[in-house]
């Protein structure tokens, strides 16, 4: 079954890893493998679902690593999809490092200062954060990038939005997809970077939910 | 309009709009429209009630019949009466006689089915039990799910820790006489069938189920049960009348 070495089968990855049918479907169904990473393709068996074969194992051995089983209802309560109301301490985000205070900063230049912040605002705050670490933008397009979130707030509803920011001749552009289209832009222009946001809020969720202070 | 200045109690009879905002709780008779975002202690429902925006309560009974348009945390949810989840439901413990509609994902520590629910994603529930029927267009998934089938019950994927499928017994006299009186009119006195894609637990028990596939470490395959493929992880055991494709072990 393995045409692809970047994938493993779920059978494989329950071999390889020692983890249980009941593990995985309880770890999905508290958001912490995204969703898009479920891939479905038929074999000779039927249908089978596959993973993306690094990223999945990197993936069972940190939350391996951090469960003991009260920790993980910990996370399951801070985790879960709560569709309103799933707030963010600055405080936490900062002093666990996992928003720097100048793009706090940047944050609420954008917009109105809230304690704690919502689970979006959060994570938008934490994308631009990565960005800025990385250098791959700069912080005037760091703003940018915030306010065009901050603007479309709801396409994070779904979760099947995808986050994309363009550079041509040194002007940066952000844009956020509602789709999980392809982007094809003037060929001139270069995807600075690409996101999808069910992937971005899996992380993020790792994130806030690995080192407690 | 009402408008809420404090947190209040709101009590309508006749036919109403509420604006969203905090409240203690809310006692509809008559009909209800709320507008913008809700959050209160308690909603209890016996007539008729659409929320527009997003709706948070620690208990929500639906008696009547709901519409909720926003995002859901219904705490505690008991529907009696026809409940319409347009961007899906989040709920700590639900119980359902009535009707639940979901559009969107359903998530739920327990939830406790005797009537019907439909769920056109995902169905999350670490403790699933049914008695009633259901429909669920992508995966049911649950530490344990526990399911007697009601007439037709389907879902995509089952998937979990703990997966038991049995088939409805007809224990006293009276339940046997109804039994035959069922299989007298052609609904059989085998009682309902689970259809599903695929199933993949730990453990696995079923009965009156059709299936392509059947995953699991330890796997039951009973009376009444169709299945194309049981892969299983050493432990396998079948009932003679089960209809079998394929049997693959570790």
């Amino acid at each position: 079954m393995g045409d692809d070495p970047n994938l493993i089968s779920k059978k494989e990855l329950l071999d390889q890893t020692g983890i249980s049918y009941g593990q995985l479907y309880r770890w999905k169904r508290k958001g912490l493998i995204p969703e898009a990473w479920f891939q479905k393709k038929s074999a000779f068996t039927g249908q089978e679902t596959f993973f993306p074969r690094a990223e999945m194992l990197a993936r069972v051995e940190r939350i391996k690593g951090m469960k003991d089983d009260l920790a993980l209802d910990d996370l399951a309560d801070l985790l879960a999809p709560a569709p309103v109301g799933l707030q963010v301490g600055v405080d936490s985000l900062q002093s666990r490092k996992i928003v720097s205070k100048e793009t706090l900063d940047l944050l609420f230049e954008t917009q109105p200062l809230t304690d704690p912040l919502s689970f979006e605002t959060a994570l938008h705050g934490w994308l631009v954060d990565g960005l800025l670490r990385n250098g791959e933008i700069g912080l005037e397009e760091g703003r940018l990038i915030l306010s065009t979130l901050a603007a479309h707030h709801g396409a994070l509803q779904d979760q099947r939005g995808q986050f994309l920011f363009l550079r041509k001749r040194g002007v940066g552009f952000c844009l956020v997809l509602s789709g999980t289209g392809t982007v094809l832009p003037d060929p001139e222009a270069r995807i600075v970077a690409q996101r999808d946001f069910l992937t971005l809020v899996g992380e993020f969720r790792i994130a806030l939910s690995g080192d407690k202070p | 309009m009402i408008h809420a200045t404090t947190e209040q109690d709101v009590n309508v009879m006749g036919d109403s709009n509420l604006q969203g905002g905090r409240y203690r709780r809310i006692n509809v008779m008559g009909d209800l429209r709320m507008d913008g975002d809700v959050r209160c202690l308690a909603m209890n429902c016996m007539g008729d009630a659409t929320v527009v925006g997003s709706f948070q309560s620690q208990k929500t009974n639906v008696m009547g019949d709901m519409e909720f348009r926003g995002p859901v945390d219904a705490g505690t949810l008991n529907v009696m009466g026809d409940a319409k989840f347009l961007s899906g439901l989040r709920a700590r413990t639900a119980n359902c006689m009535g009707e639940i509609e979901v559009v969107g994902t359903l998530n739920a520590d327990r939830f406790n089915l005797f009537g019907e629910l439909r769920v056109t994603g995902d169905c999350n529930v670490d403790r699933f039990e049914s008695r009633g029927g259901f429909r669920v267009d992508g995966l049911l998934s649950g530490d344990q799910l526990r399911i007697v089938p009601w007439r037709s019950c389907r879902a995509a994927e089952v998937g979990g820790s703990r997966i038991e499928v049995r088939r409805r017994r007809g224990f006293l006299g009276v339940l046997l006489a109804w039994d035959s009186l069922l299989s007298a009119i052609g609904l059989g006195r085998t009682g309902g069938l689970l259809e599903v894609e695929s199933v993949e637990g730990d453990d696995v028990f079923l009965e009156n189920t059709a299936a392509q596939v059947v995953r699991g470490k330890r796997v039951r395959i009973g009376t009444g049960c169709r299945i194309g493929r049981v892969e299983h992880g050493g432990d396998f055991v079948r009932h003679p009348d089960a209809q079998i494709g394929e049997v693959a072990g570790a």
